[in-house]
């Protein structure tokens, strides 16, 4: 990991690698990056002082990251009866905001194993913060059916531990219970992944450092790493390993958290599209949240030559995409309900659309299908303020589509008589703001003290670059 | 009180109480040390159990209050007596204005749960004989109505009146005063009144059937001829009594005999509710709705309002209240004619079908029919009227059955005195009167509550407190106590000696369940003090009233048998030879083809179904009972149609303002179908200032509408909103929502509740299992369980004759300790009750196109205890699985609350505790709403023992009362036997009037409950989702007349399946498992469909 220390000739913005030309590959970064340009790029980013919105950035969030640690703290003295769910709405906001998150997890996991499994080299600039946002919005996902339970405190009875005072496993035929392992085994997956990804940067991070207390904690971080050839071999391999166990991990979980949904016998719950639908929608979402965060976070760390707009549009390509797809699910929904002639189905639907309820529903498709059909205007998809606006449009109306499933479903089943109208008290808007403050703070903290482009991997496609911009098959990284 | 300076110089205790003390006395007069007047505050059950013992202790140690009975310590264990084990003690008395027989069941002293006394001769005679026939008769129960299952909990209210208070001067604070001081200036009283002969005094009773409250006053009177006797009561029957007197000529009781009536006719009353045996009604009406007997019988209904009776009956006929009385003469007219001419026929002829016609027809043709149907069935048939009709209404009805021969039939007269005519009593406006006269110097008013809701101009408060000496009885230091001189504590009915004469005339004793826990006093206490008698002990004054009516002198063996039973055989009332046709009179009528077009408003007030007079205003129980056709909990609102909506622009929830006569009164709107739409219909008893922590300010005070002449249905009403929005709970969607859901309800509430006319059934006795949703063959994702060994718990619930009562509700409330939420959290759907009852509108969904006929129907619904639980399959943590022999459970202690069982049942008959309901809890921003607080203390001393208290965060529903049902087995085994059919019965099957709901061992061929699984109307609903559930309902029947009947009924009568069937045969050819035959079909279905073990042979289904 050798570097120079050379200052990088600052190439001009306008040079646009979102042309396609023919034959040739555009460049994946821009200006004529170096291995030292791409160093100091990103390492400046946690050594020179802190842009002047970080800080103000922080305290705002984390002071709503406190406000919902203490809502919490409140709803576990009072009971979940401070939110609005209520019969026959038993699961309400908090669900929702649980579905949406580990939803947004979608993106990082995807971006750094499967595009990595099918060598998408473009990848390796938004990866390791896209990987970062999956953790966050892991951890917040997860908080959510932890507090959600009627008694917090037993919420560890959902685990299969061995118990000598009940001589009993919980119920394996539950989805909830295959939700434990889920989004357990892929939160940790994930970490793994991303931490292992991290070292040869932190240790970067580690040589760079001018304080003792910096140097010590990228040192335990970095966890001895020197670069060495050896190193380098088992890492490319542990990668390689993790990235094939984790990518499965991407289709499972969400396809595990639809479980939850299609398992049940709900009209509007029980339906066999929900696994592919679910991770279509979550890809969509986390996608979507990477935009909204890598814009801002390229302009402010002045990092636009790594993350380039290119990356920016392939990742607005696979909005468009699973947009469509989740379009298509939506009428085949329909479709189903209507050929089905299941009459509680056809109905649920019918409430759906033009039921009380309706506002939400086209709120979700409006979001949804339409806004990312913008995209196929290359102006709109390269345009960064457009494409922050678009995946913005996206997350709301994925978090309707989760409202709409989960409440709207509910609110009216089988029995007229027990069919309820679900409003959200301020504790359940004040915990989804919460989230998102807790979400906001983890990520600042990371673009701050940790690398947020991955530096190994993006001199490893810098190399590809360079030497062959044809095949685009090299086995990157290997030559260093 | 009395004795107790004697005692002191006997026993003592401390040093101090030989000093006596002013803490000693406080003490003393405190009997409870600590607990009594701090009651509300926290009392554990360890506290309550500490309570309870020193209780006995004290009253051991011979009462330092005043005199009382001696209770035996528990030192040594009686025979017979288990810790632990519920004892049941028979006991009557009123209770909402009516007489109930109940047995109590006592746990370790302290009553928790009443159940009806079956063996009552009035319910006896009235229990179903098919089941009877050759075995024991464990199956009788007497049901009770809603009020008397909610009484436990009035028992153990905090906020009753708890000691003595007394004030110097009107207008002055009430302070606490004592038993001697009392009695002293009693004393001196009495000189006085002796000295004017009762001139002085006066005395205000509610209408009592005690005889021996009536044989007391009756004393008094005599000792004190001057005395002035008032009657009051909000609820009143004085129209009724005039009506008879009008029409007998004599004071009497009618007691109807609906189980030997053929055609009912109910003219704007709400037997089921209203009526003062209504519970006995509804087992009669319920015993004529047997059609496997062939005894269907066939119920009009002809009232303003939408009655528990409308919804009940087979045809029903909106008219305004205030023309019944025009009806009554036109159906008295064509009956004349129809008798004159022979017996009449009222065949159906090619004419149009009831749904196609106008509100004017509809009344013609009702008359028609009606009037046929009654000489047809003379002798046979019953037509009742409400009892707030004028006296010459009910006047002209008597005449009516009196030419159908059905008094002495269906219903006789009862020599039972009035008690009004007994004491020469004298109506409120008259005492009110006599008070301003100046001459009253001591008042007694003996309970009641009068100042609430008397009118206005009778300023009867400012009079009260003119009254330099008066007493009052209080249950409550409610809106008369406000002007009272001395507030009396009332004992509650199960702390005190009583007795009450049963609705046939019969005599039911009441014995004291426990000592008055808030140290009340029961009213013949009260009035031996007032005369100063010799022997106090209301027990002997009882034992001496019970030998007056059995006409001897009870022996202690008789008395103890009368104690035992509860009642003494054979002393009912005999019936009157009377002719009910003596009122010559008239009364202003239209002309039936007039009745539609009247414009003119009215407002009904009735008594509320679950505050009844305001009563139970402090009642948490009956505060959140959902009212029967409205579903409105913690509020009464002014009940209008949808036409008078639409026309007056009132919109559902805003407060409007109804105006009579320059008087007013705000209420919220809510909209019912199928009232009439000059009717608004409300609720007396709500709005009260000083009912308690839990009653005050619920709903709105409708009696400033009330003058003291008008009756309770007024006319010349206008009515505007003020479109201030008012929150509304209601346990069920109201009727106001969206147009599809509207729609779909609708179409969905015949496959949830199942109904045919008589007609169909005759002709197709199953037709009810080809109601729902045809499907393919159910197949399960894995082995069912098998569950032919052992008991297999089941229950069917009899949609025929279920009349929405409620009462199976409280039941159920009262057994399981079930919490009560309070309005806000009932608004987010929140209400507890494990037992609900669905009420559906069915008819044409928009119920706005002029056709304002919708029917109701009733559906409890509980667990119903799938076989193939939805809920057990998706419970991460096992906490809801099923019992052996059944029943789906919940382990409470291994629940965490993922509330996913509630999403995945599809019946949504789960209960979450959002909250922890049994202890002080804030929401919101951490204020404690008094109602859940109130409720949480009484909590602790009405549960049930034998129930586990669900904390916070737990999901629970109902159990089938399983701890019932192990008591059941637990006594059948230490018999050594087998469980008999009927040794178990669930509350709310004890509960039931109408004995619609049935429960028992379904592997038990001969069970009572295997036979009605059988049944042809029986049907699972939801049966589509193959989750096999327990519960079965059997479909409903409509016994209507041909020509009443709507076009969908015709249909459905003269095609038998009609396209049902249809749609079987193809179910059947398209699936190989069916077989060829059509009748193999029949029999496969049933079997797939239902539950197993339950296939009906092919050459039966009657298809």
């Amino acid at each position: 990991m050798v570097t120079t220390a050379t200052a990088t000739p600052t190439a001009s913005l306008s040079v646009d690698n979102t042309i396609e030309v023919p034959g040739r590959r555009a460049d994946l970064v821009t200006g004529n990056q170096t291995y030292g340009t791409i160093t100091d790029m990103v390492c400046r980013i946690a050594e020179d002082k802190a842009p002047p919105l970080w800080l103000p950035s922080v305290l705002v969030c984390g002071t709503v990251a406190f406000t919902f640690i203490s809502l919490i703290m409140y709803l576990f003295l009072t009971g979940v009866g401070i939110w609005g769910n209520m019969s026959p709405v038993f699961w309400a906001w908090p669900i929702v905001n649980f579905v949406f998150w580990v939803g947004i997890g979608h993106a990082g996991t995807l971006i750094s194993a499967i595009l990595f499994l099918f060598r998408q080299n473009w990848r390796t600039s938004i990866n390791r913060a896209a990987e970062a946002m999956t953790i966050f919005a892991v951890i917040c996902a997860g908080i959510f059916p932890g507090i959600h339970v009627g008694r917090a405190w037993l919420a560890f009875w959902l685990t299969p531990y061995p118990s000598l005072n009940l001589w009993m496993w919980p119920q394996f035929r539950s989805p909830l219970l295959w939700d434990v392992f889920a989004v357990g085994t892929y939160a940790s997956v994930s970490l793994v992944f991303w931490y292992m990804g991290m070292i040869p940067d932190l240790a970067t991070f580690r040589d760079r450092s001018k304080t003792k207390f910096r140097r010590m904690a990228y040192g335990i971080l970095s966890l001895g790493w020197t670069g060495s050839s050896r190193h380098w071999m088992r890492y490319e391999k542990a990668y390689t390993l993790l990235a094939a166990l984790a990518a499965p991990l991407v289709l499972s979980v969400h396809t595990v958290v639809s479980f939850d949904f299609a398992v049940s016998q709900l009209p509007g719950w029980h339906t066999t599209i929900f696994p592919p639908y679910f991770v279509a929608g979550a890809i969509f979402s986390g996608f979507a949240m990477v935009v909204t965060l890598l814009v801002p976070v390229r302009a402010i760390f002045q990092i636009e030559h790594l993350i380039t707009l290119r990356h920016l549009e392939n990742m607005n390509k696979i909005i468009l995409a699973t947009g469509s797809l989740v379009g298509l699910a939506y009428g085949t929904e329909f479709f189903m309900a209507w050929y089905s002639m299941n009459s509680n189905e056809s109905y649920t639907f019918m409430n759906r659309a033009f039921g009380p309820y309706w506002w939400a529903y086209w709120t979700m498709v409006t979001c949804n299908v339409i806004s990312p059909q913008l995209f196929w205007f290359k102006k709109l998809r390269t345009s960064p303020f457009w494409m922050v606006v678009i995946s913005i449009f996206v997350n709301i109306g994925m978090w309707f589509e989760r409202f709409v499933i989960t409440v709207t479903s509910l609110s009216r089943d089988f029995l007229p008589s027990s069919w309820g109208y679900f409003r959200p008290t301020i504790f359940d808007i004040g915990m989804l703001i919460g989230s998102f403050g807790l979400f906001c703070t983890l990520f600042l903290l990371f673009c701050r003290f940790l690398p947020i482009v991955a530096m190994s991997e993006v001199k490893g496609i810098l190399a590809i670059q360079k030497h062959d911009h044809g095949s685009g098959h090299g086995d990157h990284g290997s030559h260093h | 009180m009395t004795k107790g300076s004697d005692n002191r110089s006997t026993y003592w205790r401390s040093l101090n109480e030989l000093e006596n003390t002013p803490e000693f006395e406080q003490f003393m007069h405190r009997e409870f040390p600590v607990a009594a007047s701090e009651f509300p505050d926290g009392i554990s059950r360890r506290r309550w159990l500490q309570l309870m013992s020193a209780s006995l202790a004290l009253a051991g140690f011979a009462g330092c209050r005043y005199q009382t009975e001696q209770f035996a310590a528990l030192v040594g264990r009686s025979d017979q007596r288990l810790p632990g084990i519920p004892m049941m003690f028979a006991t009557s008395f009123e209770w909402a204005g009516r007489a109930v027989h109940l047995l109590a069941g006592n746990v370790d002293g302290r009553p928790i749960k009443l159940e009806g006394n079956a063996q009552y001769p009035l319910t006896a005679s009235v229990d179903p004989s098919p089941f009877n026939d050759g075995k024991e008769s464990s199956f009788a129960t007497a049901g009770t109505d809603a009020y008397t299952q909610a009484c436990i909990l009035q028992l153990y209210d905090p906020d009753r009146c708890d000691q003595l208070l007394s004030r110097s001067a009107a207008g002055k604070e009430a302070t606490e005063s004592n038993w001697d001081t009392f009695e002293r200036s009693v004393r001196d009283r009495l000189e006085v009144i002796k000295a004017n002969a009762g001139a002085s005094l006066a005395i205000l009773v509610p209408p009592t059937r005690s005889p021996s409250l009536r044989r007391m006053l009756g004393e008094i009177k005599t000792l004190f001829p001057q005395a002035t006797f008032g009657r009051h009561s909000l609820v009143s029957d004085r129209h009724f009594a005039a009506g008879i007197k009008l029409a007998a000529g004599r004071y009497g009781e009618a007691l109807w005999r609906f189980e030997k009536a053929a055609v009912i006719c109910s003219l704007d009353s709400d037997i089921f509710a209203q009526e003062p045996a209504g519970m006995v009604y509804a087992r009669q009406y319920s015993l004529g709705r047997d059609p496997k007997t062939g005894s269907m019988n066939r119920m009009y209904s002809i009232e303003g309002q939408y009655s528990m009776t409308g919804a009940s009956a087979d045809s029903r006929l909106s008219i305004p209240t205030h023309q019944i009385g025009s009806f009554a003469v036109e159906l008295e007219k064509r009956i004349d004619a129809k008798i004159a001419a022979g017996a009449a026929t009222a065949e159906a002829k090619s004419e149009a079908t009831w749904d196609k016609l106008d509100a004017a027809a509809r009344i013609e043709r009702t008359l028609d029919v009606l009037s046929s149907d009654l000489v047809a069935n003379q002798g046979k048939s019953a037509v009742i009227v409400g009892r707030h009709q004028p006296a010459e209404v009910q006047a002209i009805v008597w005449r009516i059955n009196q030419k159908l021969g059905n008094v002495g039939k269906t219903v006789e007269i009862l020599d039972i005195q009035d008690d009004q005519e007994m004491l020469g009593s004298v109506s409120l406006k008259e005492f009110a009167d006599k008070l301003a006269s100046g001459k009253v110097e001591d008042l007694w008013i003996l309970g009641g509550n009068p100042v609430y809701g008397a009118a206005e101009e009778l300023k009867l408060g400012e009079k009260i407190a003119a009254v330099a000496h008066s007493v009052y009885l209080a249950d409550y230091v409610d809106e008369t106590a406000a002007f009272c001189r001395n507030i009396v504590p009332a004992a509650h009915p199960l702390e005190c000696w009583s007795d009450v004469m049963g609705a046939d005339g019969g005599y039911g004793i009441g014995q004291p369940q426990i000592l008055p826990l808030l140290g009340g006093k029961s009213v013949l206490e009260l009035l031996a003090m007032l005369v100063q008698a010799e022997d106090r002990d209301p027990q002997n004054y009882v034992r001496s009233t019970a030998g007056v009516v059995a006409g001897s002198k009870l022996g202690d063996q008789q008395w103890k048998k009368l104690l035992h039973d509860g009642y003494l055989e054979s002393v009912a009332a005999k019936p009157l030879s009377v002719k009910l046709d003596q009122f010559q009179g008239e009364v202003a009528v239209k002309p039936a083809a007039e009745i539609s077009q009247v414009k003119d408003l009215e407002i009904v007030i009735l008594p509320s179904e679950s505050v009844y007079d305001g009563r139970f205003a402090n009642n948490g129980w009956l505060q959140e009972l959902p009212q029967s056709v409205s579903k409105l909990v913690w509020d009464n609102a002014a009940l209008v149609s949808a036409e008078l909506a639409e026309s007056k622009r009132l919109s559902q929830g805003d407060i409007a303002v109804v105006r009579v006569n320059g008087r007013s009164v705000e209420l919220p709107i809510f909209v019912v179908p199928g009232i009439n739409p000059t009717t608004i219909v409300t609720q007396m008893g709500y709005g009260r200032k000083s009912a308690g922590r839990v009653g005050n300010d619920v709903g709105h005070d409708v009696t400033p509408l009330l003058t003291a002449e008008s009756g309770t249905v007024i006319t010349g009403v206008e009515i505007a909103s003020t479109t201030r929005p008012y929150k509304l709970a209601t346990t069920q969607d109201h009727f106001s929502i969206d147009q599809g859901g509207l729609v779909e309800t609708s179409k969905r509430a015949v496959r949830l509740v199942r109904e045919g006319t008589y007609e169909q059934y005759k002709h197709n006795d199953s037709f009810a299992e080809h109601m729902g949703i045809h499907h393919p063959p159910l197949e399960s994702l894995w082995t069912p369980p098998d569950v032919a060994q052992g008991h297999a718990w089941a229950m069917t619930i009899d949609l025929n004759k279920c009349i929405g009562c409620n009462s199976c509700v409280i039941a159920c409330q009262a057994e399981n300790n079930v919490p009560v939420v309070g309005k806000e959290q009932v608004a987010r759907g929140r209400e507890m009750h494990w037992l609900r009852i669905d009420r559906y509108f069915q008819g044409d969904p928009s119920f706005k196109s002029g056709v304002n006929d919708p029917k109701v129907v009733f559906q409890p619904v509980a667990c119903v205890h799938c076989e193939m639980a939805p809920c057990e399959q998706v419970c991460p943590v096992a906490a809801t699985v099923h019992t052996e022999d059944g029943i789906n459970a919940m382990a409470y202690n291994r629940c965490v609350g993922t509330r996913y069982c509630a999403n995945n049942c599809p019946y949504k008959v789960r209960r979450f505790n959002y909250f922890n309901y049994n202890k002080p809890y804030g929401y919101y921003y951490g204020w404690i709403d008094y109602r859940e607080d109130a409720n949480r203390k009484l909590q602790q001393l009405v549960l049930n023992p034998e129930v586990t208290v669900r904390g916070r965060g737990v999901m629970e529903k109902c159990t089938y009362c399983i701890q019932r049902v192990q008591n059941g087995k637990i006594a059948a085994k230490a018999d050594g036997r087998e469980l008999k059919d009927g040794d178990i019965k669930t509350a709310c099957q004890a509960a039931c009037p109408s004995q619609a709901i049935v429960f028992g061992d379904r592997n038990d061929a001969s069970s009572r409950v295997a036979v009605l699984q059988k049944d042809p109307r029986a049907y699972a609903m939801l049966e589509e989702l193959n989750i096999k559930p327990r519960t079965l309902y059997l479909a409903r029947l409509r016994n209507v007349h041909p020509r009443l009947m709507t076009q969908d009924q015709v249909d459905h009568a003269t095609g038998g399946h009609g396209d049902h069937g249809h749609g079987h045969d193809e179910h059947g050819h398209d699936d190989k498992a069916h077989g060829d035959a059509h009748g193999a079909a029949e029999g496969e279905h049933g079997a797939e469909t239902k539950p197993a073990g339950d296939a009906k042979p092919a050459e039966e289904a009657a298809h």
